[in-house]
């Protein structure tokens, strides 16, 4: 789905092609009204069903025509378990979804109605797991499999460090990726608050059980250091990939959060987290000294300069210091985004007034 | 004597079965020239062939005696023309040419004692191996030819580059680059950057770039160390020869040049999946490709006859241009354009000064004009002295298992000083994936510009670097390498059960390029780079110089690319299918078109 060249505006149509679309489109509708009609008729027999899958397998987008599917089938599927009608049913169903989302990878109306399927409780988890990660083979940013790839992996109570490692997997194949590094900001805090136990149906165990909550948690710095040497690799491959840099904010958030939880226990304690501040300040200077083009450094100035700020707030608790070199410094780096990056003007200057979010809200 | 060819005439003679020779056998075809291909071997490919393991080991007794320098003495020099009467009674000069081209120099075969090599015949042994660009030329002419039925490819599984005795995974691609934790982030930039400034200059897109400056300067330039200037240079650009001192002879490769292949590069990672190399590999050998293309010429129409020696071209006595050939049965054929392997024809114009005004000495202005990004195309050029045939040093070994461990398809590159090799080495494996060898039986390739008298001495250093050798030539091969294994304890190295070493001609001799009226084309032989790059770009000048009608247009016009968007007509019959059941009218007023 990705990489493919547009067309070019104005490029002459070819007749053949709109006639054939046409009557493409003429015969599609006259199949639609046919099985909307029989909707209306509320008729459940096999013939309109028949018909029904010839649609989707057409165009899986009329949800209409899943939602008429669903009604049809509730009595035969929240019937007896494991008669021969509903098992049956189930495999139609999978074979239907399945060839209506190789038709369209990311149809909402599909992906809606197979979990719907799995919510029943009638189908390998195993094999979804299996179906997901092949279609995430073939568009590994296809977030519509990502977010059901999350539901299955719920369902199975799959190890969460099997999930760490498949979106680790995923990055290095393309880190290019918002799906898989989205997935370690849910799964990090995850495996190191569920330590020892480590799977989500222990968490959500847990959870029912108020004493031994085990909520998502802070990640360690240790681990925090690991995850900002990836983005390091990353952003020095190529700058101008957005990706990384959003993970890069998460992951300030995370290093913020531990510098105000250890306020309390004095100098030596902070050390750690404003250190680790103070490399990332470092790398991104080392990054944009090797740039000639500062015009594609839109990325490491802002993170720059949004590092800036939170060493301020780090040593005054509240701020950066009125006059102090980083000030200058932050509003030079603003200033410049504000030319490279003029579409976002407005929000650069309500950074420069700290009225923007400078990292992701802790979660 | 044979039965005869007929018809007797023909708009093009091609003799042998070479690449390009059989890309203009197609090119031709295919815009409906009557087209005769003929070739005195048995085989096709000419000197782009695969051999079985006996043709291989027959084919290097029949070169083994030949230690002398193939200094183009048996060609042409002593040409006798005779007048020739044909049955229309028309005059030709007749002049008789060379069935033996002399190609292949210092060829050496060593075998292990009691080595087991397998059935020959699941051998495919290329003469002159080289690796296909997914987005090349040669694949583009594939798909424009329709001839990728005829084939099937295997991806290269891995590029190394050796560095201090030591494989070195190539960074081939952006996730490469993000993953190899080997380079500095430094260095990670750097290497990025330049790559993408290759894009940019693909794409026509300015880069403040000085065309004419040295490629390894700009590279030195941009701050690249030594190793990332040896991995993109002969790694990723692929290019032949050594571009620094000591090693540099001549030119070195342009910026402009080293920036197309660079983006050749770039645009073949990833066409076939997603973080896929850049080359593939032909299953059943090279000698496949050549053979694609004949048989696409066959089924546009063209004639083939293999095993038929040709003795002599005939000149119109006046123009001397081309008029047509005598087979050795002695058969009259005529042709209105001839094209040949390299090495088979002497010069037939005399003297460049008695020829027509366009024949120009310059071999460059023969070609068509071409454009500064076109002739970026080509960047390679090799040390040798423009006057003197350029030479490859090849081997080829038969090894016992793969250098790396499930990986059968692997390119390694030996940069310039790696062995104490003066050019790059380039070390390409493949194995029974690709149906080149049997099972457990793979086959290593090594080439590089000859810089040393013979093949073995340019090359013998890597291959020993790169497989234990000892085996091979000494008459206790078993017992001492068993002896040296269990010594040394640890020696990955896989052992050579026979290899062989050779000479080959890489590039036309001046006699080609020179000297031959406009209606004839002498084709290049295999040239000393890895790829096809070459091979294409000249196939396409020699079908303009012959047909200089298709000026401007590729060598297969029209090429109907596959078209993978989904089709209304699959749609329409199932739509049409399944209301045809329903038995509802079939057309309304609104549906109608």
């Amino acid at each position: 789905m990705h990489g493919r060249p547009r067309v070019p505006l104005g490029t002459p149509e070819d007749p053949e092609k709109v006639k054939a679309s046409k009557q493409r489109l003429a015969l599609f509708s006259r199949l639609c009204n046919e099985v909307l009609a029989r909707r209306a008729a509320r008729r459940y027999d096999p013939e309109p069903m028949i018909l029904a899958a010839k649609l989707l397998e057409q165009n899986p987008e009329v949800y209409t025509v899943w939602n008429y599917r669903r009604e049809a089938l509730q009595d035969t599927l929240q019937g007896e378990h494991g008669s021969d009608a509903a098992d049956a049913a189930v495999k139609t169903e999978l074979q239907l979804t399945e060839t209506a989302l190789q038709k369209n990878p990311k149809s909402y109306a599909t992906w809606h109605h197979r979990k719907w399927l799995v919510q029943l409780g009638v189908v390998s988890l195993e094999r979804e797991l299996k179906l997901v990660t092949k279609l995430l083979a073939v568009d590994s940013r296809n977030f519509l499999a990502w977010a059901y790839r999350r539901f299955v992996v719920e369902r199975a109570c799959v190890p969460l460090e099997d999930e760490e490692q498949y979106s680790m997997e995923c990055i290095n194949a393309n880190f290019s990726n918002y799906s898989a590094w989205h997935a370690r900001t849910v799964l990090l805090p995850r495996i190191h608050a569920a330590q020892p136990t480590t799977s989500l149906a222990d968490l959500l165990a847990a959870d029912s059980a108020p004493n031994q909550a085990a909520a998502p948690g802070l990640v360690p710095l240790w681990a925090l250091g690991q995850e900002l040497d990836v983005v390091q690799q990353a952003t020095f491959t190529d700058p101008e990939d957005q990706s990384a840099w959003v993970y890069h904010r998460w992951l300030l958030s995370q290093l913020m959060a531990h510098h105000t939880a250890q306020s309390s226990k004095g100098q030596a304690a902070l050390k750690e987290s404003e250190d680790m501040l103070n490399q990332e300040i470092m790398r991104c200077e080392a990054l944009l000294e090797s740039e000639t083009d500062r015009s594609k450094c839109k990325w490491p100035i802002l993170t720059l300069a949004r590092l800036l700020e939170l060493r301020g707030s780090q040593q005054t608790g509240t701020g950066v210091q009125e006059g102090g070199p980083d000030q200058q410094l932050i509003r030079n780096l603003y200033g410049e985004l504000m030319d490279i990056d003029p579409m976002r003007k407005g929000y650069y200057a309500d950074a420069l007034e700290g009225k923007a979010n400078v990292v992701t809200r802790p979660v | 004597m044979g039965t005869d060819i007929s018809p007797a005439e023909f708009d093009l003679i091609v003799i042998g079965t070479g690449l390009q020779e059989s890309l203009i056998a197609a090119a031709a075809s295919k815009r409906e020239k009557s087209v005769l291909h003929l070739d005195p071997a048995g085989y096709y490919g000419s000197q782009w062939t695969s051999f079985q393991l006996d043709q291989f080991l027959d084919w290097s007794k029949s070169h083994g005696c030949d230690t002398s320098e193939a200094s183009d003495n048996g060609i042409g020099s002593q040409q006798t023309s005779t007048l020739k009467n044909t049955a229309e009674e028309e005059s030709f000069l007749e002049v008789p040419i060379s069935n033996d081209p002399g190609t292949y120099t210092n060829v050496e075969v060593q075998r292990a004692e009691g080595a087991e090599l397998g059935p020959s015949k699941e051998y495919n042994i290329d003469v002159a191996p080289r690796v296909v660009h997914c987005a090349g030329s040669l694949i583009n002419a594939l798909l424009d030819a329709g001839a990728q039925n005829y084939l099937e490819f295997k991806l290269l599984q891995q590029s190394y580059v050796w560095r201090e005795g030591r494989y070195v995974r190539v960074p081939a691609s952006r996730a490469d680059i993000f993953k190899d934790r080997s380079l500095s982030p430094v260095d990670k930039r750097a290497l990025m950057r330049f790559l993408q400034k290759a894009q940019q200059s693909f794409l026509g897109q300015p880069t403040g770039l000085e065309r004419d400056k040295a490629f390894v300067e700009v590279l030195r330039e941009e701050g690249l160390a030594q190793p990332l200037r040896d991995v993109i240079m002969y790694a990723l650009a692929c290019i032949p020869s050594s571009q620094e001192e000591p090693g540099l002879t001549g030119r070195p490769v342009s910026a402009a040049g080293g920036m197309a292949a660079l983006a050749r590069y770039m645009e073949s990672v990833g066409r076939y999946g997603a973080d896929t190399a850049a080359f593939l590999v032909p299953l059943y050998g090279g000698g496949e490709l050549p053979q694609a293309f004949c048989r696409v010429a066959a089924v546009a129409g063209a004639l083939y006859v293999l095993r038929q020696p040709v003795t002599s071209v005939l000149l119109h006595p006046d123009s001397r241009s081309c008029a047509g050939i005598t087979t050795s049965t002695g058969q009259v054929l005529r042709c209105k354009a001839l094209a040949t392997s390299c090495g088979l024809l002497p010069p037939l114009l005399p003297s460049r000064s008695a020829q027509q005004p366009d024949e120009s000495p310059d071999e460059s202005a023969q070609r068509p004009d071409e454009s500064p990004a076109e002739s970026a195309q080509l960047p390679y050029e090799l040390p040798a002295e423009s006057a003197q045939q350029q030479r490859v040093s090849q081997a080829v070994a038969i090894i016992d298992r793969p250098l790396q461990e499930d990986e059968s398809q692997v390119l390694v590159v030996l940069p310039p000083g790696a062995v104490s090799n003066i050019h790059p080495v380039y070390a390409l494996q493949v194995g029974p994936a690709t149906a080149c060898a049997p099972a457990d039986r793979y086959l290593l390739y090594l080439s590089t510009p000859a810089a040393a008298a013979t093949a073995a001495q340019d090359l013998r250093p890597a291959l020993e670097a790169l497989v234990n050798v000892h085996g091979v030539d000494c008459n206790v091969a078993a017992t001492s390498t068993k002896q040296g294994e269990e010594q040394s304890g640890s020696d990955a190295r896989p052992n050579a059960l026979l290899s062989a070493y050779y000479n080959r001609v890489a590039s036309p001799s001046d006699s080609a390029l020179q000297h031959q009226p406009a209606n004839v084309a002498v084709c290049d032989p295999p040239d000393a780079s890895i790829g096809y790059e070459a091979a294409l770009q000249g196939a396409q000048a020699l079908l303009q110089r012959l047909f200089p009608d298709v000026q401007g247009e590729g060598l297969f016009p029209g090429g109907s690319r596959a078209n993978d968007d989904e089709s209304d007509e699959e749609a329409i019959e199932a739509l049409s299918e399944v209301l045809d059941k329903l038995g509802t009218p079939r057309i309304t007023a609104n549906e109608a078109v």
